[in-house]
Order: C-alpha cells, then structure tokens, then sequence
C-alpha cells in the first residue's frame, strides 16, 4: 500500500517584483514528500531554500502553482485559513530561534496551543520541555538561556501541537558544532518519536547526511541528489 | 489564551515604548483636564468680577429716562430692575457751596459689589451720603443738614465706594449719593437738565436674553446695552489674557504629548512586526491578534487615562491656590464636563495614533519570520493625514479658534520643511569637510536615513519650539506686563486743576521731589460730525466707549508716553488730530478724515493726521483724541497730571488738598496693588503648567532617544566588533547629537521667533521684541539635552558580549 504525499509541490514557479524588474526565485518546483520522511535542502546562499520553506508554510503564496499540504491546497486558502492550517499541522524551527522575550520558556511552548483556543497545553508542555532536557528552565526568560537552549526551546514549541510536518530553517545555523549536534540529536529522535515529517534548509552536512532525502537548489531550480 | 494574553499584555505595557505611550497620554489628559477645569473658574471669576463692576447682569444707560413700557416689560419677564440717575449739582452747607457729581439710586441697589458706606448703612430717604472730598469741602460730619435745590437732606456719613462707580481719573466733581424718591423733591431736573440715567437689571441669564432681543431694536441713539462682557477691568482684563494663555499652554502640553505618543507608537508597531509575523507563524489568526492589540490598547488607554485624571486634577487646585485672591469668588464644585472632555482625548488620540500602526501590525507578511525585509506596506501619508487632521480637530475645538488652529498646523508643518532645508544644509556642507573618522561617522549616520533623521530632529525641534514658545510668551505676558508698572507706577492722579492752579501745583510737585507727569489740558467735548456728516450717537461700544457722551479732549506738541504712532506723522502739526486705534477702528477713521466736535455749542475741526497705539493697562493719562494746539487752545481748559507718591510721604496727600482745595486728588494705589497682586499670582498658577508642558518636551525627547537606541545600539556594536575603541564611539555619539542638538535648536529658534512675531499683536495684543537669548539658548539647550538623556540612555553602557546578546 502506498502512502499519499503529506507534501505535494506541482509547477511552482515564485517571482519578486524589484522595482520594475521582475525577479524569478523559484521555477518549475515539483516534490512529493512522504509522512514521517525527512528531507534537507541544500543549496548556495539565495538559490531560493528559504523561499521554499516559507511557501511550504503558506507564509507568502506562489506566483503560479500548486501546493498541497494534507491535501489541502495552500492557493484555495486566505491568510486566515493558512494560519489556521500551520496551527493544526505545521510547526517552525528557525536559526534564529524567535522566542518571545516577554514570555518564559514554559510560556513559549504553551503559546501554539494557546492560540488554538486549548488551555490543556501545560502539561504536555512541561513535558516536552523535560523531553528537551530544560525541565530545570520552565521558568526562565529567553534572555536567560544560552543559544542551544533557546533552540531547545523553540523545539519544544514546534511539537507542541503535534504537527505532522516540521520545517526548520538552518537550526543549527547559530550554533556552535557541539551544541548543533546536540540539536540535531534531539530533532531526529523527536521525529522518529512522533512521526512527523521534516522538512529543513540547511547548510550543514552533518545535519544534511542525517536526513533521508537531500535536495540541491541551484538558482531557483530543485534537483534531488543521492548520497 | 486569556491567562497567557492578558500576561503578555502587562510584560508589554511595561516595557519601553508602550510606558512612553501610557506616560505622554496621561500627560496630555492631564494637561487638558487641568487647564479646562481651571478655564472653567477662571470664566466664573471674570464673570463675577465684570458682575460686580457694573453692579448688574446688564444695564441700560442713556441720557433720556427710558419708557416706563420698557421697564414693566422688564419687571414681567421676571427681571429685577434698579433706577439711578447721575447729575452734577451745587450743594450748599451753609456758607459753603460746591458743584457735586449727584447719583440717585433705589432701595435694589447695586445687585452685585459692594456699596461701601461708612457707618454702614443705606441709602434712606431725606439723608444723604458724602464723598470724603465733599465732606472736607463742605466741612460737614454725620448728622449736618445740606440743602440740594429745594430739598434739604441729612448727611448721613462717608460715602466710600460705589462698585460700578469704575476707574475714571476723569471724574469732574466730588461725589455724592441719595435716595430716588428725592430726587422730585429738590426740583432741580427740569426740561433739558444734562442727567444720565442708568438701570440696573438682574436675572437669569435666559430671561436677559429674552428681554434684550425685545429691547434691542426699540434702542433709540444715545441709548446703550451692555453686560458685563464689555466691562473691562484691568484685572478682569489680565485674567482674560491668563486664561487664553492658560488654553494656549494646555493645548501644547497636549500636541507634545501627541507627538510623543506618535514617536513611541510608531517605534512600537516597528518593533512589533517581528512578533506578530512570528505569532501568525504560529498559527494566530488576524482576529485573534486584533483582539491582544485591542486589550492591549484599552489597558493603556484606561490607566492612562486614570492617571492623567488624577494628576490633572491635583495641578487643577495647585493652580487655584496659586491664584489665590485672582479668584475673589466662592468656586461651585467642578463639573463633570470637563472628565468628560478629557476622557473624549484621550480615546480620540489613542485611536488617531494607534490605527495605522495596528493596521500595520495586522497586515504584517508572516513571511518577515524568514525574510526580515517584508513589511506591510502602508503609505505613510495616511499616518501624516490622520495626524493632521486629527491635530486640527483638536486644536479646533480646544482653541475654539479655527484660525488659530490653522495657524498652528501650518507653524508645524512649516517647522518640518525649515527643518529639512536646515539639515539638507548641514549635511551638505558636512559632507565637504574633511573630519576626525568619529565625526564622518557621525554624518554618515545621520545623512543614510534621511527621513528618520528629518523626523528624528523634527520631535527635537519641535518640543524645544513648543515649550520656549510658551515660556516667551509667559514672559511678555507677566513679566512684559509687570515692567509696565514698575514701583514708581503713577499712584495719584489730580484733576480739576484750574488754568492759574497749575504753575504753583507744578512747583509744590517738584519742591517735594516727585515724580510726575507733564500737566495735560482737558477740553470737554462731543464729536458731532465725521467729513461733515452728522455722527451716529450709539456706535460706541467696547472700552469706556468714545462716542454720544462727553470726551476728554486734550491738546500739545508732545506725543505723550506709552503711545506710539501707528499711521500717519506726529509733526503734521497745524489743524491734525490724532486718534486712538481702537477708537478709529470702531468709527471707520482713516487718515485725511475730518472730525467736527461741539465744544459747549462751539463748533471745531481738525484732521485725523495720526493714529496712535494706547497701552490702556500703563495707569497713565490716556486720551482718544490729542488736537494740535492751535484747535483747542483758545477754549477753557482744567488740567490733569500724575504723579508717584512714595508710602513714606503720605502726609504730602493731606497738604496738597489744604494748599488747593478745589483740586481732586486720587488715590489708586489700592488699584495698583490689587493689579500687581493679580498679576504675580497669575505668573505663579503659569507657572505650574509650565512644569506640565516642560515635562512633556522632556517625554518627547525621551521617546526620541528610546526610538532611536536599539538602531544606534546595533550599529556601535557593530563598529566595536570591528576594532574601534570606546572612545571614537563615544565621541561619534557627541558629534551626532551635538550636531541634532544645534540644528533643532536653531530651527527651533527660528520658528519661535518668527510665530512670536506673529502671535503677540494678534492674539494677546502685545508688542513684538526680539529675543536674541533664545537663538544662543535653545541650539546649545537642544544639543545638552540629546547630549544628557543620550547618556543616561546607555548606548555605551555594559560589556561588549552582553550588549551582543541583548539583540541575539
């Protein structure tokens, strides 16, 4: 029995208006990702990865094509419906961790739920949190925490809704080899835990060897590689 | 939600920005509530003493008796009405006999004021009351008899002060009071007798309106209505100015404090962008993010509001008690209007300043989580629109003058665009110079944004142009006025002096050391003809009138003080007369017009060669109309002069009055000294919304720094990453707010000349000077203050690696 694709990119094709130019940053994008598959895109600086993973979030829309997550189709939706659906099946790690500096790492973690109207979400977040080895820090302030905790954090916060599909942007890109590794520990043993398909642009090749698919973007165009 | 969303509500409030915004509101409801609420008594005030002054909430004066249909009507409307009637006539005690300014009144009189009589009493049929000249004159006590035509009264005691009786050097004859109903019996009003006759009316203010409107058009000329609106004191006169002044102060407190919450809003939804990208990341919906901003919003609006409230409250009865005895009145409890008026500014503002932002907020592309460039694009001349517009509704309704408000949006945005030519000016020249690495760095920060810059200088230039605007203004309003009656002010006036009184008088003056005015001739008369044509009798209105009535005509070379020639030449001599401005604005006089004046049936003319400036509150001899000698110098004339009477020679008053009895001599030190006291506690309640408005400049300038900190920050980071020492960013700093320093300084300067230029003559009616301390003072005061809070800010503050991390 086949699985459907969780992800189905088909024609994608993303333009940038430059003042009167028009710059084309994505062309002819096409990708089935499988659940609980995980998947790196590797590619030089501005070839168009995070553009991607931004599209694969319904954060922007496409110029022309189609995405469908869950088979839902992203362009049949409004920024609205769009935020609802990264709710329920998306969660985000960024290199930058984007924490809120006003909310404690407990708070952090609580916020997805929050926002879907749950307020159940304390104690799979204390859980999630001790998961992440910060069981310690549920108190603490963003500002009090160190980069790779911060990132635990964040982490935590992605599987807070259980998402079936987690996309991170360069996790490991502010941190040091030893901290990074330790993250990418913890975001493949979390995968494996709770199924989720993941999805990550990366620079790094120990993170990228890692994963079960690579892709290369080079200028705009996506090329599958095998290791 | 609620837990997590209210507690992030109270984080933010707390934080940088929003306390700013919280802080300028309550600032501005402060500002707005206090000065409202002490408008409002000061409005009481001007009202009960411009009451008092004529005795009556209207009177009706003129020199016929007025129709007794006319008086029922008045009585049928529900209001109360007095009777008097003023002629001048002999009294004879005696031997003694002395011409006597008479005044009948009633049992009803005054309604307002004080009828000081010593013993105290009233006025009661058969008995009459003195003025102590007349007493003297007549050399009569309490309970003497003295005849009045074929009436013989009883001298009933002194008669003190009459409240409408009003400050008129002017007074020909000692006074004298007696009752109405004995008027009849002294026989001497026949057909012809020169009387004025004044009736007094009190009532509700909708009644009074209801028989004016009955009786205005049945006026015959020569007859005239007033309230106590035209009554002007000098007292009431300097609280009119202080409560303009009051307006004008709270209204700037207010736009500072605007300004300052546009600043920290502004800075707000820029940094806010990130947050709410990150939130829509997460899955949060606009509705759910409109609803946090709305909570978030509300929560401000109401504690600021509250405090606002609070403190405007407490500085609204700090200005009472520094006003003191200004206020004579008994104050009713304020009433809720102005809270309301207040609340209604403070909901107004928050949602003029906060709904583009917000709109901003929501519109936020989530893709900013990954591309920090995007942004919601809102053009920024809805915010500049909305502002300004807002600006002028307020001004608008807080002035109550659509003219001022214009005035001062267009000051504004003529302050930016100085600005910008300023600063344009600055960097080019920079731009030339070849400087230490510290001060190119300096420019370099201020010319790449250069709309942040020109905004940035505009707050600076702006709230050091609001507050020195203000404190200029205070200055000429109480110290300018305050110079104009120094100690040595004229105290006593003597008029009635006879023609062969006035070279011994001038002697016994100058023997006794004093300091007095040249000798005035007074020449009474009527004017009866402008270009020939026959002058309307009832066109006089405003200050002590000028027509249908005797003037005080007088005649000489000289210009004399405190009077300057608007139109026209002074030395245009033979045949000219000059004319006072307000004078010859009401009667539509320009120069080459030919007045005709009846001198006791003599007829003269002259033509109007100047018009002339009085400054009425200078307590000196002041004249509508000043001949050329050759018009009035053959006529009879008494003369008039002033002079200044030290406290420790007050025996001299006693001496003059023996040496020439017939003189009048008054005494309006008590005058003066009401005046002074006025005036001073007027500067001190100024004073206390000075702090207010200061204070606000000082949150402009705090929110302007704040803005601009985490940019700054970044960048001197970024500088100290790459090896340059403290010290060059320390001194970069310098430069950059020395250099925004005196440039908004400048520019501030400027705009504050030019709109006191403006604003003086026109709106308090005060002369223009320069004022040279403001050009030094406001650039270095501009570039201290940025120097100051720009330290206490912190930028160089910390290790390296915790300011890094700060912004990780």
């Amino acid at each position: 029995m086949t699985t459907s694709p969780i992800i189905r990119v088909a024609g994608l094709t993303h333009q940038v208006r430059l003042g009167d130019e028009s710059l084309t940053i994505l062309e002819g994008i096409a990708l089935e990702v499988k659940p609980g598959q995980s998947l790196a895109l590797v590619g030089a600086s501005g070839s168009g990865k995070s553009t991607l993973l931004g599209l694969l979030a319904g954060l922007d829309r496409a110029t022309k094509g189609d995405i469908d997550i869950s088979g839902q189709s992203l362009s049949a939706l409004d920024e609205e419906q769009r935020a609802q659906l990264r709710g329920r099946h998306i969660g985000f790690v960024f290199q930058s961790f984007l924490l809120l500096p006003t909310l404690t790492a407990l708070e952090n973690v609580m916020l997805p739920a929050e926002l879907q109207g749950r307020s159940d979400g304390e104690q799979r977040a204390r859980q999630l949190l001790e998961q992440v080895g910060l069981k310690e820090r549920v108190r603490h302030f963003p500002s009090q925490l160190s980069g790779g905790e911060q990132q635990r954090v964040a982490i935590a916060r992605a599987f807070m809704t259980q998402p079936d599909i987690l996309l991170a942007d360069e996790p490991t890109g502010n941190l040091d080899h030893h901290t990074g590794a330790q993250i990418i520990e913890l975001l493949f043993e979390l995968n494996r835990t709770h199924g989720t398909t993941l999805v990550m642009v990366t620079h790094d090749e120990a993170l990228a060897s890692r994963c079960e698919r690579r892709l290369l973007m080079t200028a705009g165009r996506l090329e599958e590689q095998h290791a | 939600m609620r837990s997590l969303g209210v507690g992030l509500i109270w984080r933010e409030a707390g934080r940088g920005p929003l306390r700013l915004f919280m802080l300028a509101l309550a600032l501005s409801v402060a500002s707005m509530l206090s000065v409202t609420l002490v408008a409002d008594r000061l409005n009481q005030a001007i009202k009960v003493s411009g009451r008092d002054y004529i005795a009556a909430d209207r009177i009706l004066s003129g020199s016929r008796p007025a129709p007794e249909a006319w008086l029922q009507q008045a009585q049928q409307q529900g209001l109360a009405l007095s009777r008097t009637q003023a002629f001048q006539s002999v009294l004879f005690a005696g031997e003694a006999l002395q011409l006597a300014s008479v005044r009948a009144v009633d049992e009803a009189f005054p309604f307002y004021g004080e009828l000081q009589l010593s013993p105290a009493g009233r006025v009661r049929p058969g008995t009459i009351w003195l003025s102590s000249r007349l007493l003297a004159l007549l050399q009569v006590k309490k309970g003497d008899r003295i005849e009045l035509g074929n009436r013989e009264l009883e001298v009933a005691g002194e008669l003190v002060r009459e409240p409408d009786q009003g400050f008129s050097p002017m007074l020909l004859a000692p006074r004298a009071m007696i009752h109405q109903s004995d008027v009849a019996a002294t026989g001497i009003l026949m057909e012809g007798s020169r009387v004025r006759y004044r009736y007094l009316f009190a009532g509700a203010e909708a009644d009074l309106q209801r028989y004016a409107d009955w009786l205005q058009p049945r006026l015959l000329p020569g007859q005239r209505w007033r309230g106590p609106d035209n009554a002007d004191t000098p007292v009431a006169r300097s609280l009119v100015r202080a409560e303009q002044f009051f307006r004008l102060a709270s209204l700037t407190g207010v736009l500072l404090g605007i300004l300052a919450m546009a600043i920290a809003m502004g800075y707000f939804s820029r940094r806010e962008q990130d947050r709410m990208a990150l939130l829509k990341t997460l899955g949060a919906s606009r509705r759910q993010l409109f609803g946090w901003l709305s909570r978030l919003l509300l929560t401000l609006l109401v504690l600021g509001s509250v405090m606002g409230a609070l403190v405007g409250y407490g500085l609204h009865k700090l200005i009472l008690l520094s006003l003191g005895e200004a206020l004579a009145v008994p104050l009713p409890p304020p009433s809720l209007t102005p809270f309301a008026v207040a609340a209604g500014l403070a909901l107004l503002t928050t949602l003029m300043l906060s709904v583009v932002p917000m709109a901003r907020l929501l519109k936020v592309p989530p893709l900013r989580v990954l591309r920090n460039e995007a942004e919601a694009r809102i053009s920024p001349w809805w915010s500049a629109g909305i502002l300004l517009a807002g600006t002028f509704v307020l001004s608008w309704v807080f002035a109550g003058d659509a003219g001022l408000a214009i005035g001062l949006l267009l000051g504004l945005v003529a302050l930016m665009g100085l600005l910008g030519g300023l600063c344009w000016l600055l960097l080019a020249l920079a731009r030339r110079r070849r400087g230490s690495i510290a001060f190119r760095l300096a420019l370099s920060r201020l010319q790449r944004a250069r709309m942040t810059t020109l905004v940035q200088f505009g707050g600076v230039a702006l709230a050091l142009f609001l507050g020195t605007l203000l404190w200029v203004v205070r200055g000429e309003l109480v110290d300018g006025f305050l110079a104009r009656l120094p100690p040595d002010t004229p105290n006593r006036f003597l008029i009635n002096i006879a023609t062969h009184e006035r070279d011994p008088l001038q002697q016994r003056l100058d023997q006794a050391g004093l300091d007095r005015s040249q000798f005035y001739p007074i020449v009474r008369g009527r004017l009866s003809a402008i270009n020939d044509q026959p002058a309307v009798a009832d066109v006089d209105s405003g200050r002590g009138g000028g027509l249908g009535r005797e003037l005080n005509l007088t005649y000489g070379e000289q210009l004399p003080d405190g009077n300057r020639i608007l139109q026209g030449d002074w030395s245009a001599m033979p045949d000219s007369v000059s004319v006072e401005s307000g004078l010859a604005e009401r009667l539509g006089l320009t120069l080459g017009d030919r007045l005709t004046l009846d001198l006791a049936g003599q007829q003269v003319s002259a033509e109007v060669r100047t018009i002339r400036e009085v400054d009425w509150d200078s307590m000196k001899p002041n004249f509508y109309l000043i001949f050329s000698p050759d018009v009035l110098a053959d006529y009879p004339a008494t003369w008039l002069a002033s002079f200044y009477l030290p406290p420790e020679q007050q025996a001299f008053d006693v001496e003059l009055i023996r040496a020439f009895p017939t003189v009048t001599l008054l005494d309006v030190e008590a005058l003066l000294e009401q005046l002074r006291t006025v005036l001073a506690q007027v500067g001190q309640a100024l004073l206390v919304i000075m702090l207010l408005v200061t204070g606000a400049s000082l949150l402009v300038l705090l929110a302007q720094m704040e803005t601009t900190l985490e940019s700054r920050r970044r960048e001197l980071v970024l500088l100290r990453t790459l090896g340059a020492g403290e010290r060059l960013i320390t001194a970069s700093l310098r430069w950059e707010w020395l250099a925004a320093g005196l440039v908004s300084g400048l520019a501030a300067a400027l705009a504050v000349e030019l709109c006191v230029a403006v604003l003086l003559p026109w709106w308090l009616g005060l002369p223009w000077q320069p004022h040279p301390s403001i050009w030094i003072g406001l650039p270095l005061l501009g570039a201290g203050l940025l120097l100051l809070t720009g330290r206490a800010g912190g930028v160089t503050r910390g290790t390296l690696m915790g300011r890094l991390r700060q912004w990780g």
